[in-house]
């Protein structure tokens, strides 16, 4: 009875939503993908030595460098002259706000045609929930004892800045927009990002049960945008009917139990700017750089 | 990029010239992490309307069956999150705790 490329007894925490994600993505790309994991919790999906749970080719790059192995792929495979093949990166939000950021601001640039995808867990989770470039203010980790200081880089809008043809955000209460990116990813002659978040029941201090939920109440809030960037143009695919305030995605999550009031005001003070730029352009932008 | 077609790439060779080895099949691999379980999920046939919810989202993808016949757990492999039941529009599944033996 298995269903897809992945085994189904791996080594991810109960309630992984990375894992359903992974799945989701490589169902959609098919079994012509070439996958390219770094160090992270994902890597349990790339498997090691001799052994792995997915029965598609794969490699695990290093950390800095999951964009520069992806584009030595398509390279190859374009020497070979081999162009029905995608080439996927599937990395850590450490990996690729961080750690990656430089291999994949140079393959975007290049214009190198690769699908890379960022499971954002909002921390450098497989090493011991330290923070990371994009944890969230007033998020507990264990290097952020007294929860960040600081907000989150936006890499929608670094990669835009880059002037990447195909850019987008999603989420796994939402696997059909998910899927459908995924698709509209594969299909783009050049570079692509799918940024999608991902609630991690050991990082953020939740019950197994709740990831979906939680993913869910985050695009309710309006804390996750759910939107797609194609050459430039933005459209912003669910908009919430009501958004409920921020407090509500904040509660069901221990990461958060020491946030502090003027926290909690300036989040819901950037997200209610984000939505009323956003309703302002009638919620489809065109960026800077069109 | 230089799209250089090239039918005849060179098999990878040791510097001394010896070929590498390169395995014909890698294992897969699967752990068995029901055993993991605490909770096992406890689908209720007379409230489940077979509409496939569960299914969709376990993390794991061990439901089968949900929209044609009913939902199937393959508790060997089920980890007993509980996601399943979280997102079950109908109430329809329960988390039972295993029992010690
Ligand atoms: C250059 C480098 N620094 C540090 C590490 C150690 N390391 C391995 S996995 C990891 C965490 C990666 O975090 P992220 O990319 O967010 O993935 P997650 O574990 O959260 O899934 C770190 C720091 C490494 N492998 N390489
Ligand atoms: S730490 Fe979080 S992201 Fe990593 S395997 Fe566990 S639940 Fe998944
Ligand atoms: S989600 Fe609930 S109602 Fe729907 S198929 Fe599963 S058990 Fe049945
Ligand atoms: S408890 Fe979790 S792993 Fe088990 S069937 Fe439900 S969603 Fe899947
Ligand atoms: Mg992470």
């Amino acid at each position: 009875m298995k269903k897809g490329f992945l085994a189904h007894g791996m080594t991810t925490c109960a309630g992984c939503t990375m894992e359903l994600i992974a799945r989701t993505v490589f169902d959609t790309l098919g079994e012509k993908t070439i996958v390219v994991i770094p160090p992270g919790c994902a890597a349990i999906l790339a498997g090691y030595s001799l052994e792995t749970p997915l029965e598609l080719p794969v490699v695990m790059s290093n950390l800095e460098a999951t964009a520069a192995f992806a584009a030595g792929i398509r390279a190859g495979l374009e020497a070979q002259g081999k162009n029905d093949v995608n080439v996927l990166g599937f990395a850590g939000d450490g990996g690729t706000a961080d750690i990656g950021l430089q291999s994949l601001s140079g393959a975007v640039e290049r214009g190198d045609r690769i699908l890379y995808v960022c499971y954002d867990n909002e921390a450098y989770m497989n090493t011991g929930i330290q923070g990371s470039g994009s944890t969230p203010l007033g998020a507990w980790t264990t290097t952020t004892p007294g929860g960040k200081a600081s907000r989150r880089k936006d890499l929608g809008l670094i990669m835009d800045a880059h002037g990447i043809p195909y850019v987008a955000t999603a989420s796994p209460a939402y696997l059909e927009d998910l899927a459908k990116k995924v698709a509209k990813a594969a299909a783009t002659p050049g570079p692509s990002f799918i940024h999608v978040h991902t609630p991690c029941p050991t990082g953020w201090r939740f019950p197994t049960a709740k990831g979906i939920e939680i993913a869910r109440l985050a695009v309710r809030t309006g804390m996750w945008v759910i939107y797609e960037r194609v050459n430039g143009v933005l459209e912003v695919n669910i908009k919430p009917a009501k958004r409920l305030p921020v407090t509500e995605y904040l509660k069901t999550q221990g990461r958060f139990a020491g946030i502090g009031e003027e926290q909690v005001a300036a989040m819901q003070a950037d997200v209610d700017r984000t939505w009323s730029q956003l309703a302002a352009s009638g919620e489809v932008l065109q960026s800077a750089g069109a | 990029m230089p799209a250089t077609p090239n039918k005849r790439l060179p098999r990878p060779v040791l510097p001394d010239g010896r070929p590498i080895k390169v395995p014909a099949a890698f294992a897969v691999v699967s752990v068995e992490t029901g055993a993991w379980r605490l909770e096992r999920p406890v689908v209720d046939l007379t409230r489940c309307n077979r509409c496939g919810i569960c299914e969709r989202y376990c993390p794991l993808q061990v439901i089968t069956e949900s929209r044609t016949t009913v939902p199937r757990i393959d508790l060997t492999y089920c980890k007993g999150c509980g996601v399943c039941a979280n997102e079950c529009p109908r109430v329809a599944i329960a988390m039972v705790a295993e029992s010690e033996e």
